[in-house]
């Protein structure tokens, strides 16, 4: 029963992204952000941080504590890349919002 | 809690995306802004649920780490909802973000299609959907690049959006989309033009053209100027005067139809200049041939007032302005020139100050240096006098006996304390060489009896290298200034000269009489100066032979002072002269 949950709630978890992601190409399209990327690529890091995260609880049913630092780590290179961009992008934006 | 570092990080890291989508909020205050900053508040809290849920919770149930997942579905369709609503933002023209955050070709497109959809609005309800559609498919076929716009009142007319088709537009596809547009928007002027009164048809535009922002308005310049300019004058004209005014508009892609519309087709493939320049001309030819002088130009200049403030910020400036033809923005023109008279002129003052300041650090730079040298040199020499008093006595025997040995060191050090002294005495001298206030005590001497002093000081310097001096001074010839002074100059050429004269060398010394000034010489065969050092070495400090580089600055200090001049010829190989005019009376 716990892993059924876990289960559907991940997959809910990686489908919504698929649907973020549609909507981030299509904005993209329209809005004149740069470093738009760094967004990308620091939540697609994230991303793969929380798969490896679940991942022994999905597979073992238990925690794997060497597979659950490893996650934050990515989780963190993830984040580091997310605030760089955001930074940035925040930059850019001040002088519009003048 | 292995595990506790890197929550901690990652903690961090999302409060500081937090705080910067707080302050983007607390700025721009919009509901997508505040779905994410609702999404980036959860990932913090997940994160120090993680700790609980480390230390407490996972020893409990291991439904603990649902949370994880439950809470992530959260995040995204905050995330979700952000997006979304930024998206419906961006897609209603009104809205703040369409300014803000619309690329420029986008924005570019939607302004055009909004001018086209403003003519079809009215059209259409004149003479019909259909023809409106023909009118749009020629323009189609003839312009491809309007295909994905949405331009049209009837959902049939619309295409699907540009965007979606695009990625970026290139420049060169810019000024087909301005192109295309202006053919477009032509034809519906046309059209539109057969009903209601053209004056009418300006005034709509214009409201529609002050609404747009930003940058792209440059893309409608030409529009504005051609159609709302002057067509409204053409489209008076009667069939008699548009057949002159057509075989005089003789300009290069610039046409006018027989209902007085005019078309441009390639004007967006020239650059701002020759745009104007096409203008300027179009309407040069246009008085000519209308020859309503005065009266055109003032309903010209009129209408050019009456533009939106976006269309004139952009238009209004000196250089299209002046090239306009008399009679029309007179008082603009008066305006700008002087404005610009006024820029140059404040340019050129704060230029002006820039160099007085300059100066002003300059010379208080060098009054510093002055005073430091002088305190350096008076704190040596003090000490110094001791040291030179105690080695004398010492050497005399005053303080008792000293062997043969101590004292041939002790005159040694006799020698070099007399050295530094007179090194000391020479730098005392700077600060009356950068700010010339050399006291004077002027009298009338023979320059024979300084040239023989010098000779005597001099000599045994000559003799070790065994140079040879040639001195012609005449007599009776006088110098009237500070006698000690000026000797003290012309020693320091000489001395230099002797320094770099090689061994065998000759030296002369001449003086003769100039009208009331007496004229100096000091010629060596020495190795000569550089062309680019003559300037140089006169400044105190310059030296390239290692010496301390005063002699000469001293001497330019004591000429200039007493009003003479100094100077030098040099060949570098053969020789240096220096030669030095001073007043022979009083």
């Amino acid at each position: 029963m716990f892993r059924t949950l876990l289960v559907a709630l991940t997959i809910i978890s990686l489908i919504l992204p698929v649907i973020s992601y549609r909507y981030f190409i299509q904005l993209m399209k329209l809005v004149k952000i740069r470093r738009a990327n760094f967004l990308l690529a620091g939540t697609m890091t994230v991303l793969t941080g929380y798969i490896f995260f679940l991942l022994p609880w999905i597979f073992i049913g238990n925690d794997v504590p060497e597979i659950r630092i490893f996650s934050y780590y990515i989780i963190l290179i993830g984040l580091i890349i997310l605030v760089y961009g955001v930074i940035k992008i925040y930059m850019d934006w001040k002088e519009v919002i003048k | 809690m292995n595990a506790f570092l890197p929550v901690m990080l990652n903690f961090f890291m999302s409060l500081i995306i937090l705080f910067i989508a707080i302050k983007v909020y607390n700025i721009y205050r919009r509901k997508y802004l505040l779905w994410f900053v609702f999404a980036l508040f959860l990932i913090p809290l997940l994160f120090l649920y993680s700790l609980v849920e480390i230390l407490y919770l996972s020893k409990i149930s291991p439904y603990a780490i649902v949370a994880y997942p439950a809470i992530i579905i959260v995040v995204e369709i905050a995330t979700i909802m952000a997006q979304k609503n930024l998206f419906s933002s961006l897609k209603t023209e009104e809205a703040e973000e369409y300014k803000l955050l619309l690329r420029e070709d986008i924005a570019l497109i939607r302004a055009f299609e909004k001018i086209a959809n403003y003519f079809i609005g009215r059209i259409s309800t004149l003479i019909g959907i259909k023809n409106i559609e023909d009118v749009l498919e020629e323009c189609i076929e003839s312009y491809p690049i309007l295909t994905g716009c949405y331009i049209g009142m009837d959902e049939k007319l619309k295409t699907r959006a540009m965007e979606e088709n695009i990625g970026e537009i290139k420049e060169e596809n810019m000024e087909r989309l301005c192109e295309a547009f202006s053919y477009l928007l032509t034809k519906l002027i046309d059209l539109y033009a057969a009903f209601v009164p053209y004056r009418e048809i300006v005034e709509g535009v214009e409201k529609e053209i002050g609404k747009i922002e930003g940058k792209i308005i440059k893309y409608f310049v030409p529009f504005v100027l051609f159609k709302i300019v002057l067509e409204p004058f053409l489209r008076e004209c009667k069939s008699d005067e548009l057949k002159s005014l057509r075989l005089a508009v003789d300009i290069k892609g610039i046409y006018i139809n027989k209902k007085g519309g005019i078309e441009y087709h390639e004007i967006y493939r020239y650059d701002v200049a020759a745009r104007e320049e096409k203008f300027v001309k179009f309407l040069e030819r246009m008085l000519a041939v209308l020859g309503k002088r005065g009266e055109l130009e003032k309903n010209i200049t009129e209408i050019f007032r009456k533009l939106p403030n976006n269309v004139k910020e952009e238009i209004y400036r000196y250089e299209f302005i002046k090239k306009l033809p008399r009679g029309i923005l007179d008082e603009e023109k008066i305006v700008l020139m002087s404005k610009e008279k006024l820029i140059e002129e404040l340019i050129d003052r704060k230029k002006k100050l820039e160099e007085a300041y300059a100066r002003l650090a300059e010379a208080k730079l060098d009054k510093m240096k002055s005073n430091f040298v002088d305190i350096i040199a008076h704190e040596i020499k003090t000490p110094l006098t001791s040291i030179k008093t105690y080695t004398d006595l010492i050497r005399k025997g005053k303080l008792g006996r000293i062997n043969k040995l101590q004292k041939e060191k002790l005159d040694k050090v006799a020698k070099n304390i007399d050295r530094l002294t007179k090194l000391i005495d020479d730098m005392l001298q700077i600060p009356s060489i950068d700010s010339k206030e050399l006291e004077l005590r002027k009298e009338i001497f023979y320059v024979k009896d300084i040239i023989n002093k010098i000779l005597d000081d001099i000599d045994e310097m000559a003799k070790e290298k065994k140079q040879k001096i040639e001195v012609n001074v005449e007599k009776q010839l006088t110098i009237f200034g500070d006698k000690n002074l000026i000797e003290k100059a012309i020693k320091n050429i000489v001395t230099n000269a002797i320094k770099y004269t090689p061994e065998g060398g000759k030296i002369f010394i001449t003086a003769n009489n100039e009208g009331s000034y007496t004229h100096i010489s000091i010629k060596d065969t020495g190795k000569g100066i550089e062309k680019d050092d003559i300037e140089k070495i006169f400044e105190p400090f310059y030296s390239k032979e290692g010496g301390i580089g005063l002699g000469l600055a001293i001497a330019k200090n004591v000429v200039e002072s007493h009003g003479g001049k100094i100077w030098v010829e040099s060949v570098v190989g053969k020789g240096s002269n220096f030669h030095i005019l001073l007043r022979r009376e009083k």
